[in-house]
């Protein structure tokens, strides 16, 4: 596996080539979330949808959520977000705020286990 | 020029929200009759949430276009939050005007909770402004509490008797009822509770633990697990980055709910409206305080000369 493009206490995120996007493992919050919106802003890749594999990240917090609709909403007309999560919380947040519009470009992929 | 959307208001005045007092079936449907009627001949959605037994009555009189009515599923009021932030979605989801018959289940609820019910039914009419939505809101005189009906005449702009519509004199502007509702004292915390003080960001992961770990004790399940963790963080967040820096974390439980509360003592918040209104209608950057209302089951959020708590509780079963 290769090396983190970045790693903290709480956090680590590696670029994915196909799809591509990034994965992460760990805790999102407000100590780490400009990391992962400037390795977001990072990833290249167009025309391709940006995808975003969430499946081991235990915590993300609300303002990391709003930062990633922001950048779904930055992005060029007909590409997409796709955000892979193994928890309940962000399908929770995105609905309370009204972004799981299909005007949003993101798409939520769940993977829920019952564990 | 016509415009062929223009809502079927009611009068000159564009008030979306009127209380119906009723004190039997009769007095009932001579108002929502007419109002699900007159929605749908205007080729407008109408919704109704109300009681097994009203539901049961309107089907009946409304024969065969009953089936042009949206009927509510059934636990459709959970939190007011909740409920507010439905019925804003419903009305934004209509192209145009819509009708909504929504009666509020105040039958069994402690007096915090209908004091927020009735804060929902005060703050529905600012969501609902120039949504194209009409609410009309029936209340049971016969087996309402006086307090019930009493606020109910404060909180609705607009009073409806048959199918004649008036504005309502008793009528208090929102955002003074909301502060009113801000001005009972909070129960002082438990003697038996748990603290954590943070003063600065890099803790409120040790927070996020400390909250996880109760709530895990209190068997909360994982799911409710995690929308607290959202909240606290996000309430301590706002502690970090808007207040003075540092806080605490205050939990207790007791046998009916858990309790998390954020204390930020040189935090200050405009309350009234605080995280109430979903993002798109207020212009306050409410909505940190919006997604704690929206997760947990309720949230009391004070500010005084001591500070802001943010108290969020949920229910340990639903």
């Amino acid at each position: 596996m290769h090396p983190p493009l970045y790693a903290d206490a709480l956090l680590r995120i590696w670029d994915t080539a196909d799809p591509p996007g990034l994965r992460l493992a760990g805790q999102v919050d407000l100590t780490n979330q400009a990391a992962l919106v400037g390795h977001l802003l990072a990833v290249d890749g167009a025309p391709a949808d940006v995808t975003l594999d969430l499946t081991e990240v235990t915590f993300l917090n609300f303002a990391s959520l709003h930062a990633l609709v922001a950048f779904a909403e930055s992005l060029e007309p007909g590409r997409r977000l796709v955000v892979h999560t193994r928890t309940p919380a962000v399908a929770q947040m995105l609905r309370a705020c009204g972004w799981d519009r299909p005007e949003v470009p993101l798409t939520l992929l769940e993977e829920i286990t019952d564990d | 020029m016509t415009d062929l959307r223009a809502p079927s208001r009611p009068g000159p005045a564009p008030h979306a929200h009127h209380l119906l007092l009723y004190g039997g079936d009769e007095q009932f449907l001579d108002a929502a009759l007419p109002f699900a009627r007159g929605g749908l001949a205007a080729g407008e959605p109408v919704f109704v949430a109300t009681t097994r037994h009203n539901t049961a009555l309107l089907r009946r009189h409304l024969g065969a276009r009953a089936e042009h009515v949206c009927f509510a599923p059934t636990h459709w009021y959970r939190t007011p939050a909740q409920t507010l932030r439905a019925f804003h979605d419903k009305a934004h989801s209509a192209p145009g005007p819509s009708r909504v018959l929504g009666e509020t289940p105040w039958i069994g609820l402690t007096g915090d909770e209908a004091r927020e019910w009735s804060r929902y039914e005060a703050l529905l009419t600012l969501a609902l402004a120039s949504t194209g939505a009409w609410h009309l809101c029936p209340y049971d005189t016969r087996v309402l509490p006086a307090s019930a009906l009493r606020t109910a005449q404060l909180t609705h702009p607009a009073l409806t008797t048959g199918a004649e519509h008036r504005a309502n004199p008793a009528h208090v502007p929102p955002e003074r009822f909301s502060a009113a509702c801000d001005t009972v004292p909070l129960p002082e915390p438990p003697e038996d509770r748990a603290e954590f003080h943070f003063d600065g960001m890099h803790q409120i992961a040790d927070l996020r633990a400390f909250t996880a770990r109760l709530a895990h004790l209190a068997a909360l399940p994982a799911e409710r697990i995690d929308s607290l963790l959202i909240c606290v963080d996000e309430a301590a967040a706002n502690a970090v980055r808007h207040g003075g820096g540092a806080g605490r974390c205050t939990f207790w439980t007791t046998a009916a709910e858990v309790f998390c509360e954020i204390t930020d003592p040189k935090g200050s918040l405009d309350t009234a409206l605080a995280g109430y209104l979903p993002p798109d209608t207020s212009h306050l950057d409410g909505r940190g305080l919006w997604i704690i209302r929206q997760l947990s089951d309720a949230a009391d959020m004070r500010s005084t000369e001591h500070g802001t708590v943010i108290r969020m509780r949920m229910k340990r079963r639903r």
